[in-house]
């Protein structure tokens, strides 16, 4: 028999019938005999249907028509092709097989090469219903995913345009916030100058409590304005030199790197696809932490690198400052300081203001750190001329 | 095998007296035409022969006994095998009478009772044919 191939039950209760029938199919065909329609039933019961039936009609236990009949009608055989092999010679023998189902009928004694003839048309005739079927199933699945698809296309023109319309908000109530929030800080520090000596110690602490909180606020509602319009002043992405923009960010850093009397050094740096004010702004952030966050006593040394990875540049700002506690704090989740209990500057939008510009670029950023012996902080940029 | 077996009978088979169905001296099975259609399948014709003797074996004697029983739908029923084996060894002169009497049968016919004796004989001296020729050493010869 053979080990592949569509699978034929032949049903006959003569042996020598089954032998000749097993002997003309076997070849090119899988086949199982059986001697009723019984039998039959039951092993289509126990392996499932095959592919095609071959099946006498006289046969003692249940012949061949009732067996026919029994098959038509249950669901899951009912498109088993049916081939009665029989030596009934009456015409209303023939048109009553195939008024229950069946899909021909051949007369004995048959003809090897018309049987194997009539098995293949029927074969292939199955199999072209069987991929008609498939190809209806793909075409409704394919319906029923672009039906999915432009779901997902609304939730997301939804989502984008809930989006912009927070990120508006945002803008507008972090902008409106911040003038009284200077304009208490401004009349604080006028009332710290007017009435220095003039108050107890204890009012004395209130006010400059006040004003520290003021100046606190102006900063955050600072942070949450820089970090509402980041993405949003977003240019066309073109040729950047990276080297200008860092150049550009130490030069805004001048004061600080001579006050911490910092040593800068500065590999190759490419070209970049970018936009230039975003990469500058990425530069100050992480050139202004390398040179804020410092162990005291030791001078900030910063050394910026650049190496090509596949389509992007791999930017590398590496310090040997303090370091920080990167297992239980995401250092670029706005808001969250590297350092919140220490005197440092800041209010910890710096460096989630870097990774929301830089998956506006298609790029990414991450930091490899050691508390109290400095931090490498990653971030890549397209190389010029690849398309995203 | 290198040698050419010869039939063991010398003179031509000869059926019973007949009424038509066997030409005198013709074979009661068709050799050539099945050993044609298994050509290069001696064995498999060897175990065809074997089962038809095996599924045969008391089909005479059932066949005598429903028509002492006159029992025509047990005539019809054994006469319908006997069609389908005759027509797997190419016995042709076999398949209608087989033929004739499952008909004569069907239609409760009294003659259908004398048909099936004759079809009852007519087995007997296919399957003494049929063991003659698996006697033959593979069968290297026609008969």
């Amino acid at each position: 028999m053979m080990a592949n191939g569509p699978l034929i039950l032949v049903a006959d209760d003569q042996a020598d019938n089954l032998l000749v029938l097993e002997e003309l199919l076997e070849d090119r065909y899988r086949v199982l005999c059986v001697g009723d329609g019984l039998q039959l039933l039951d092993l289509i019961e126990e392996f499932g249907p095959p592919d095609l039936i071959l099946m006498d009609v006289v046969m003692p236990g249940m012949d061949g028509f009732e067996t026919c009949r029994q098959l038509k009608a249950a669901p899951a055989t009912r498109d088993i092709p049916i081939i009665f092999l029989s030596g009934l010679d009456g015409s209303g023998d023939e048109e009553f097989g195939l008024s229950l189902g069946a899909d021909d009928f051949i007369h004995k004694p048959f003809v090897a090469a018309v049987v194997l003839a009539r098995v293949r048309n029927l074969l292939a005739r199955k199999e072209a219903v069987r991929q008609e079927r498939q190809i209806a199933v793909m075409e409704s699945q394919l319906a029923e995913q672009r039906q999915q698809a432009q779901m997902q296309q609304q939730l997301i023109d939804r989502l984008t345009i809930l989006n912009s319309e927070l990120e508006r908000f945002t803008y507008i109530a972090a902008h409106d916030l911040r003038e009284p929030s200077r304009t208490l800080v401004n009349y604080g520090q006028l009332l710290q100058k007017s009435l220095a000596g003039k108050l107890a110690s204890t009012e004395q602490d209130y006010l400059d409590h006040v004003v520290a909180s003021a100046r606190h606020m102006y900063d955050l509602v600072g942070g949450v304005l820089e970090f509402s319009r980041s993405p949003a002043n977003l240019g066309v992405l073109q040729p950047v030199d990276s080297g200008e923009a860092c150049q550009a960010a130490l030069d805004r850093l001048g004061g600080l790197i001579e006050t911490s009397e910092a040593s800068v050094s500065i590999g190759t740096l490419p070209w970049v696809e970018a936009d230039p004010m975003a990469l500058l702004q990425i530069f100050q952030h992480l050139l202004g932490n390398a040179l804020k966050f410092h162990r005291p006593g030791v001078a900030p040394k910063v050394a910026i690198s650049a190496e090509r990875q596949d389509e992007d540049w791999q930017f590398c700002i590496a310090d040997n400052g303090t370091g920080f506690d990167a297992a239980n704090q995401d250092p670029f989740e706005l808001f969250r300081r590297a350092h919140p209990r220490d005197g440092y500057d800041g209010v910890g939008v710096g460096l989630a203001v870097c990774k929301r510009l830089l998956q506006a670029l298609g790029g990414r950023i991450w930091a490899e750190t050691t508390l109290g012996e400095g931090s490498r902080f990653y971030f890549t940029v397209k190389a010029v001329g690849l398309e995203g | 095998m290198g040698q050419v077996s010869k039939a063991p009978e010398a003179r031509p088979m000869v059926t019973r007296p007949c009424d038509g169905l066997y030409l005198e001296g013709a074979p009661v099975v068709d050799w050539v035409s099945l050993e044609s259609r298994y050509g290069g399948k001696p064995q498999f014709v060897v175990r065809l022969l074997k089962t038809v003797l095996q599924v045969h074996e008391a089909t005479a004697e059932n066949l005598r006994a429903a028509v002492r029983a006159e029992d025509f739908p047990r005539i019809v029923l054994i006469s319908h095998g006997v069609k389908s084996s005759a027509g797997n060894l190419f016995a042709d002169g076999l398949r209608v009478r087989a033929l004739r009497a499952e008909h004569l049968a069907r239609d409760n016919d009294p003659s259908g009772l004398a048909e099936a004796e004759l079809l009852a004989g007519d087995v007997e001296h296919w399957l003494g044919a049929v063991q003659r020729r698996m006697a033959l050493p593979m069968f290297g010869s026609s008969q």
